[in-house]
């Protein structure tokens, strides 16, 4: 055995005493297998390290943590219990590690989680306790910071605690070249703006991506201390076409029904995409004034459009287009097109009995079943 | 003369194999760095990105998750109820039993309350006939549905019949023996709604669950696989997911999005013609269809794939099993490169051509070959003492300290996003592995992916046949 590692050392020092008379691909292999064991030894021990460091991290946080849980239970969650209620303890809080940036870390992510998870009083009391402990000065420093994420970060905390900030340091960031920045402003001008939370969809040049749009709308739809801005002022072909799309399922969300002149003006566009989508919002506003246009408009569209023309038609269920709703579910030769006639008529529930009643009895094959299908109740989709 | 011309050759051969080793190292260590940029840009949008937005927003995508089951009675009925507790706001969930000839469909029918119905279904994608459809009376049930058709003998024809059945513009590919990350909707939405490009599939990393602790559909409790050929496989999915696939997500050329997961545009997928089910690589099949369609389209696009650990699944335990299906991936991989020989190379497909197309040619389709040349011309040398065995050494340790060294790397970063296992002793297990595969587990790959080229290549008849589950671990009753 000890012949063997003899052997095998004395090999080691024999390639290390000639290795400058090695091949070149030999010395490379020889310094990439030194690298590759230098990187193998790091890499095993950063796993250690991280290791380490998580179980040194948890050992400091844990008691913090569980000191803030008591203090935020006791100060916070049970004073919403009683009628009286009181300031938060300021004293108490104080006595925590604020000093260190760990402390402040910690004690910003658990008044976020309550926030969060309690409303009311609680989420009141948080916010109180978050501004008289000065935390938000920290998130306010981040918004001046050369680095995009550390911005995103600090309007992250702010537009959570609801903190207003003058709008001459956010409106900048509308249009920062970092799109997290931007986004990030745009939502909390959303949320935070007291006066014109919309205001910004004039200055959008960028596309709104759909999960701005998601946040955009959740903010909106939660704002209750204004009221909810008319959306017909953006669908405008002036604006970038995200910014129609998104008013346009606002619109309709909100069933704003003075918007439907703007968008019916929209059923002219180019843009096959906010065509569809304006045919859509016609159908969710119910705008019985838009059925002639629909119909009139039908041949000359693609098929995207004509089958939104016919949910659109069910969904304003007026009656009035029930025997052209009939042809097509007859005549036409796409499956798609059949289907969604079937369901627009089914859509007009009482007023479409007698019809259903005619085409049941008389339909075969695929249209029976297509009719089938739609009045399944247990089909939803 | 003669020996002279030999020698060049031989010499040639010798520096050409080298330089193909030293240009593979450098792309992985490329990859290496790209996901490592890659995983930490996921876990910062992580943090500033609410999943809420998407559960709470009436503007969220409908999502139909399509599972096609041969033969699953044992998993069945805990894996469906798993797919109706996914976290997300709207979403079907299609089983379409592919002529299983066990209990799977009357399993699914009694414990779900099904009951045939007229079903509106249009044949968009070519597959075996339908037979009937199957809702449940039960409104808990409300959002399955269950699609039984002839068998086609594969997963691409019977996945072409869910996707005619689906309602919805996304679809979710998965095996019904997988169980999912509640929140897998969720978060393989999230690129789909976070681009100006158009995302058109993604796909999240997976892992085996053969030791993992299961109850109602739930993974409960988990661990690295105890058995060493799933942990070696364990080990090769966090590198090729981890590693690999992010490296590629972060260059826009993802080559695949594997067939266990992955989320992907209905209309693009129809578009291109759905699964091929005479492919023997039908995931990666599709993901070429569909970039190729958006390049003769002239429309951007992105695949892409996440970091997270989405899907556990049963990965073989046996040889038998193993190597059928290393034979299969191969010849997969061939006949992939036989039918797509236009886009190699070929500018008109951009990334694709230039990129997805000659890395996988050059460094996944030809590697077994060459080692193979390799061992036999190892042989060779040794027979004809022609070997410099100084020279020998240093190059095997050249390729097994790098080997080792990626492998680590993908641990590393595995651990640096996600610790799925907390106890070091799982880790350690699993870094235990890194050093033995060479030895143990890459001359099986190689066996059995030198053995699917010689299949393919001599046409020999392909039969799927079917892994036997063993099932979860279930969960002790307390």
């Amino acid at each position: 055995m000890f012949s063997f590692f003899n052997g095998i050392e004395s090999w080691f020092v024999e390639v290390k005493e000639n290795f400058f008379w090695l091949p070149t691909f030999i010395k490379g292999a020889i310094i990439v297998s030194l690298l590759a064991i230098a990187g193998i030894f790091l890499a095993y021990l950063n796993m250690l390290l991280l290791r380490a460091v998580k179980y040194f991290q948890d050992r400091r946080n844990e008691p913090v943590a569980e000191q803030i849980d008591v203090l935020m239970l006791e100060h916070m969650v049970q004073q919403d219990i009683f009628d009286e209620k009181q300031p938060p303890a300021l004293n108490e809080f104080r006595k925590l590690p604020l000093h260190h940036k760990w402390g402040r870390e910690l004690l910003v992510q658990k008044i976020l989680h309550y926030r969060r998870n309690f409303s009311g009083h609680v989420a009141d009391l948080s916010r109180s306790l978050y501004i008289d402990l000065g935390l938000h000065q920290y998130a306010q420093q981040k918004l001046s910071s050369p680095n995009p994420k550390r911005i995103v970060e600090g309007l992250s905390e702010l537009f959570n605690m609801e903190i207003t900030v003058e709008e001459k340091v956010v409106l900048p960031l509308i249009n920062h070249h970092n799109r997290y920045v931007r986004e990030m402003a745009r939502c909390y001008f959303a949320k935070c703006s007291a006066e014109h939370p919309m205001d910004f969809l004039q200055e959008i040049s960028k596309p709104l991506l759909a999960w701005e749009q998601f946040e955009l709308f959740r903010l909106v739809t939660q704002r209750t201390d204004i009221p909810v801005p008319s959306f017909a002022r953006w669908i405008d072909p002036a604006y970038h076409p995200s910014v129609i799309s998104f008013c346009l399922k606002l619109a309709a969300h909100f069933q704003q029904f003075d918007a439907i002149p703007a968008v019916m003006s929209m059923l002219k566009s180019e843009n096959l995409e906010l065509r569809a989508l304006s045919i859509n919002s016609l159908g969710k506003l119910m705008a019985l004034e838009a059925e002639l246009e629909l119909v009139s408009m039908y041949e000359e569209q693609p098929l995207s459009c004509r089958e939104e023309i016919l949910k659109a038609l069910g969904r304003i269920g007026s009656g009035r287009q029930l025997d052209f709703l009939r042809s097509q579910f007859l005549s036409s030769e796409d499956f798609e097109i059949k289907k969604q006639a079937a369901k627009s008529i089914v859509n007009h529930k009482a007023l479409a009995q007698l019809m259903l009643q005619q085409l049941q009895a008389q339909s075969v094959g695929q249209h029976h079943t297509i009719l089938q299908h739609c009045l399944n109740p247990l089909i939803k989709y | 003369m003669q020996h002279t011309i030999w020698t060049n050759i031989t010499k040639f051969y010798e520096h050409a194999v080298f330089f193909y080793c030293v240009l593979l190292f450098a792309f992985y260590t490329f990859l290496a760095f790209l996901s490592y940029f890659a995983i930490r840009r996921y876990s910062w949008k992580n943090r500033i990105r609410e999943t809420l937005t998407l559960v709470e927003s009436p503007l969220t995508p409908g999502i139909s998750v399509i599972a096609p089951a041969y033969n699953e009675a044992v998993t069945i009925i805990p894996n469906v109820r798993s797919l109706l507790t996914l976290n997300y706001p709207r979403f079907e969930v299609i089983i379409v039993n592919d002529g299983s000839t066990d209990e799977t469909l009357e399993k699914l029918i009694n414990e779900f309350e099904l009951s045939e119905i007229d079903f509106a279904y249009n044949q968009q994608l070519t597959c075996q006939p339908v037979k009937r459809f199957f809702k449940s009376d039960n409104p808990a049930y409300a959002k399955l549905l269950v699609v039984d058709k002839v068998n086609g003998k594969s997963k691409a024809d019977a996945v072409n019949a869910g996707i005619n059945a689906a309602s919805f513009a996304y679809f979710l590919n998965t095996d019904v023996d997988c169980i999912l990350d509640r929140n897998t909707l969720l978060k393989l939405i999230r690129p789909f709604m976070d681009e100006e490009t158009r995302v058109i599939a993604t796909g999240a990393t997976l892992r085996m669950a053969n030791s993992c602790e299961a109850d109602a559909g739930m993974l409960t409790s988990i661990k690295p696989p105890e058995e060493w050929l799933p942990r070696f496989q364990e080990m090769e999915y966090i590198r090729s997911f981890v590693l690999g696939k992010m490296g590629w997500t972060s260059i826009n050329a993802v080559p695949n999005v594997s067939g266990g997961l992955g989320l992907f545009d209905k209309e693009i997928v129809v578009k291109a013609g759905g699964y091929d089910p005479k492919s023997l690589g039908e995931d990666m099949d599709m993901i070429i269809r569909m970039c190729k369609y958006m390049c003769e389209q002239k429309l951007e696009y992105a695949v892409r794939y996440i970091p997270e650990t989405l899907c556990w699944t049963e990965s073989p335990s046996t040889f038998k099993v193993f190597g059928r299906q290393r034979t299969r991936w191969a010849r997969g991989l061939l006949q992939i490169f036989s039918t797509h020989r236009s886009v190699l190379f070929n500018p008109k497909y951009k990334r694709l051509g230039l990129i997805v197309f000659p890395y996988n040619f050059i460094f996944e389709l030809l590697a077994p070959l060459i080692e193979f040349v390799g061992l036999l011309y190892y042989i060779y040398i040794v027979v004809f003492n022609i070997i410099n065995w100084d020279f020998a050494v240093i190059l095997l340790l050249f390729i097994y300290t790098f080997s080792v060294f990626i492998s680590s790397l993908a641990i590393l970063w595995d651990q640096l996003t996600f610790r799925y296992y907390q106890s070091w002793k799982d880790v350690a297990k699993l870094c235990m592995m890194t050093f033995l595969e060479p030895f143990l587990y890459h001359p099986l790959v190689l066996f059995f992916a030198m053995r699917g080229y010689l299949y393919q290549l001599t046409g020999k008849k392909h039969g799927w046949g079917n892994m036997q589950r063993k099932g979860f671990k279930q969960q002790p009753a307390v």
